[in-house]
C-alpha cells in the first residue's frame, strides 16, 4: 500500500486508458473538472474490461452496457439510481484508488478509496 | 452479408467485429427497452400520468424503430442477432428499465430508501410518476450514450452505419428532452409526434417497414 507512479500527467484524458500499478491493472482517465481519476479495470456488471470508456462528469461510464460508476468513489449510479430496490441492492461497485498529481505524473494509492 | 460494404468498412480501418457488436447490443436495448416501456406506459395512470402517456408511446415505438431499422445493417455487415432472446437480452447495451417500487406494488408499501441483507438502496422520490420519469430519462440517456459511442467509432470510416446512428441518435435526444422537461429540468423545444411514433430521422432507413411515407 504506497504511491506509485500511474501515468504521465499528459498521458491521462477523459477516456479510461489501462496502465500496470505495481502489477495492479487500473484503468486511469480525467473528470470533467480535470481531476485524475484510477478505477479496476473490470465492471462487475459482467466481469468485462472497461478500457476505452468514457468519463462523463465524474461518472465512469462502462463502454459495455453503460453502467456508470462514481469515478471517486466507485459506487455505481446508474441503474442503481433507478432500479427497484432490491435489484439496486445487489449492483456492485468498482474499485476506485485515491490519485494526486506532482511533478508531471499521476500517482495512484495502491489502497482503494472505497 | 453485403461482401464489398464489408469490406469498404474493413479497408477503412475498422473492427468489423467490434463495430458488429455495438449493433447486437444497441439493437437488444432497443428491443429489450420497448418491452419495458410497454409496462411503463400502461402504468402512467392517474392525472399526472394520463398526460405521459402518448409521449411513452412515442418514444416506445420509436424504439421499436431503432431495433428495426438496426437489424439488417447488422445483416449487411455479416452480423446476426443471437438464436436466443435471452442471449439478446443479457448483450442489451443498456440495463433494464424496470418498473419503480413505486408503481410496482401498493400504494405506499414500497416508498423510500433503506437496508437489505445486500446493503443500502436509494430512497426514491416517493412520487410514483416522478420514479417513472426518472427511470425514462435514465434509459434515454444511455441510449445516447450508447450511439454517440458508434457515430464516434464510425465517423468518416462507416458512413452508412454513421448515418444511422446519427438518425437514431436525433430521436434519442428529443426523447431524453421530453421527459426532462415533465421533471423539470428546462423546455424540451420539441412538440410531440404528429403521429405515435413517427420517427422523423430513422423511418428513412425502415424501407421493408410497408405503409411509411
Amino acid at each position: 500500500m504506497s504511491w506509485e507512479r500511474a501515468a504521465r500527467s499528459e498521458d491521462v484524458g477523459r477516456v479510461l486508458h489501462r496502465v500496470d500499478v505495481g502489477g495492479h491493472p487500473m484503468l486511469v482517465a480525467r473528470t470533467a473538472d480535470g481531476d485524475a481519476i484510477a478505477v479496476g479495470p473490470i465492471c462487475p456488471h459482467q466481469n468485462k474490461p472497461m478500457d476505452g470508456g468514457n468519463v462523463y462528469g465524474d461518472e465512469v461510464d462502462c463502454p459495455n452496457h453503460h453502467y456508470t460508476y462514481d469515478a471517486r468513489t466507485g459506487e455505481n449510479g446508474y441503474p442503481k439510481r433507478v432500479f427497484p430496490a432490491r435489484r439496486a441492492a445487489a449492483v456492485k461497485p468498482i474499485t476506485a484508488y485515491r490519485t494526486r498529481e506532482a511533478d508531471g505524473w499521476v500517482w495512484v494509492h495502491t489502497g482503494s478509496s472505497g | 452479408m453485403g461482401r464489398v460494404a464489408r469490406e469498404m468498412v474493413e479497408h477503412a480501418g475498422l473492427d468489423v467485429n467490434a463495430l458488429i457488436d455495438k449493433l447486437v447490443a444497441a439493437a437488444g436495448a432497443e428491443f429489450t427497452t420497448f418491452y419495458y416501456y410497454t409496462i411503463l406506459r400502461v402504468n402512467s395512470i392517474g392525472l399526472d400520468g394520463e398526460g405521459m402517456k402518448e409521449i411513452v408511446e412515442d418514444a416506445r415505438i420509436e424504439d421499436r424503430n431503432h431495433f428495426e431499422a438496426l437489424v439488417p445493417r447488422i445483416y449487411e455487415l455479416g452480423g446476426k442477432i443471437p438464436d436466443d432472446i435471452r442471449d439478446f437480452a443479457d448483450q442489451a447495451g443498456c440495463p433494464d428499465a424496470y418498473l419503480p417500487d413505486s408503481l410496482g406494488g401498493a400504494v405506499g408499501q414500497r416508498r423510500g430508501g433503506g437496508r437489505t441483507e445486500l446493503g443500502e438502496y436509494p430512497a426514491s422520490a416517493g412520487d410514483p410518476i416522478k420514479d417513472l420519469l426518472k427511470v425514462l430519462v435514465e434509459a434515454e440517456r444511455c441510449a445516447i450514450r450508447t450511439y454517440t459511442d458508434i457515430c464516434n467509432y464510425t465517423v468518416g470510416k462507416d458512413h452508412r452505419t454513421y448515418e444511422l446512428s446519427l438518425a437514431i441518435l436525433n430521436e434519442e435526444v428529443e426523447h431524453e428532452s421530453w421527459f426532462s422537461e415533465f421533471l423539470g429540468e428546462g423546455p424540451s423545444g420539441h412538440f410531440r409526434r404528429g403521429a405515435p411514433g413517427h420517427s422523423p430521422y430513422v423511418s428513412r432507413f425502415m424501407t421493408a417497414d410497408v405503409g411509411r411515407a
